[in-house]
């Protein structure tokens, strides 16, 4: 009965006893010095990486693309980001989205997305973190005339690098 | 006829596993080039637009946070009997670059949230030449204090 185990024919062919150049225990050896690579603890330290890379993929509802110069300020305690029209400063341009717009154009499309979109939406403002407030302030002046009511001003958790 | 050798043989199969090796290595590589390394968050800022009528409502109490240009910071505690010292605290900043002393607002934001359990609204009351990053870090130290409604006053 154990001679014709499917385990003990494992333990047999063994591909360490079959490389051992003392004693080999295989004929086969004989044959040259090819040896058998074993791939399965390879394919579970790749398994492990690719569920590890799956589940810190990063929040699908982060649809922000960054500006490249722009330098956020940094924060302990933040939330999502979430979705949302996103308004940007860069070096005293306004972008909204990815246009280029004066802030007589900010108010006027931020009216239409409130009109063509139908409940609570959310105004994402990115800036750099030098920027003064005299910059910042026509924005949100804007958003609120539009009828945006919740403003997430777009951060860095401290700690983090860019 | 089967022999009991031939049987064993079979058995040993022999799984292929390089495609599994080549479809986790293009999912590495994808997952890798496409992941989001920076962590982007928000500070999320509730703005009034002055729709609810106030009317016959109590007012909550709230601290007001003056942000002025040489560093200087002024709380303003409203609607919250506190000590005369924690009501309006006038804390200067640095004298020799004019920065704000983070230490100093948060100890003192700290003592007024322990006298004053209840608060949950701030404002934020900064100037034309306060800075972004300023902004943003008084918003951080209320929302670690677990003051919820944070607003930011327009010019």
């Amino acid at each position: 009965m154990l001679e014709r185990s499917y385990l003990k024919s494992q333990m047999r062919n063994t591909g360490l006893k079959n490389q051992s150049t003392l004693r080999p225990k295989n004929a086969l050896t004989r044959k040259g010095l090819m040896f058998t690579l074993t791939l399965t603890s390879l394919i579970d330290a790749f398994t492990i990486i690719v569920i590890y890379l799956l589940v810190n993929f990063g929040n699908p509802n982060q649809n922000t693309k960054l500006n490249g110069s722009i330098e956020l300020p940094q924060a302990v305690k933040n939330d999502d980001v979430g979705e949302g029209t996103v308004v940007s400063i860069k070096n005293g341009r306004y972008f909204f989205e990815t246009k280029e717009v004066t802030l007589a154009e900010i108010t006027r499309d931020l009216v239409e997305v409130i009109q063509k979109k139908s409940g609570d939406q959310n105004l994402l403002i990115e800036a750099d973190k030098s920027t003064d407030y005299q910059a910042l302030s026509p924005i949100i002046l804007a958003g609120s005339q539009a009828g945006f009511h919740q403003f997430k001003f777009a951060v860095l958790q401290a700690g983090g690098t860019r | 006829m089967m022999t009991a050798k031939q049987t064993k043989k079979d058995l040993n199969f022999e799984l292929n596993l390089l495609p599994v090796f080549d479809i986790l290595s293009c999912c590495i590589c994808f997952l890798l080039m496409t992941v989001v390394w920076i962590q982007i968050g928000s500070m999320n800022v509730n703005q009034a637009l002055g729709a609810k009528g106030q009317a016959g409502t109590e007012n909550a109490p709230a601290i007001w946070a003056y942000l002025n240009p040489s560093g200087q910071v002024v709380l303003d505690v409203k609607n919250a009997k506190v000590a005369n010292w924690m009501g309006e605290s006038v804390l200067q900043g640095n004298s020799s670059d004019k920065s704000i002393s983070w230490n100093i607002v948060s100890q003192r934001l700290q003592a007024i949230h322990n006298a004053v359990p209840s608060l949950k609204t701030a404002l934020v009351m900064p100037t034309g030449k306060s800075g972004y990053q300023d902004i943003v870090h008084i918003m951080d130290i209320f929302k670690q204090l677990g003051i919820s409604d944070v607003g930011i006053s327009p010019l």
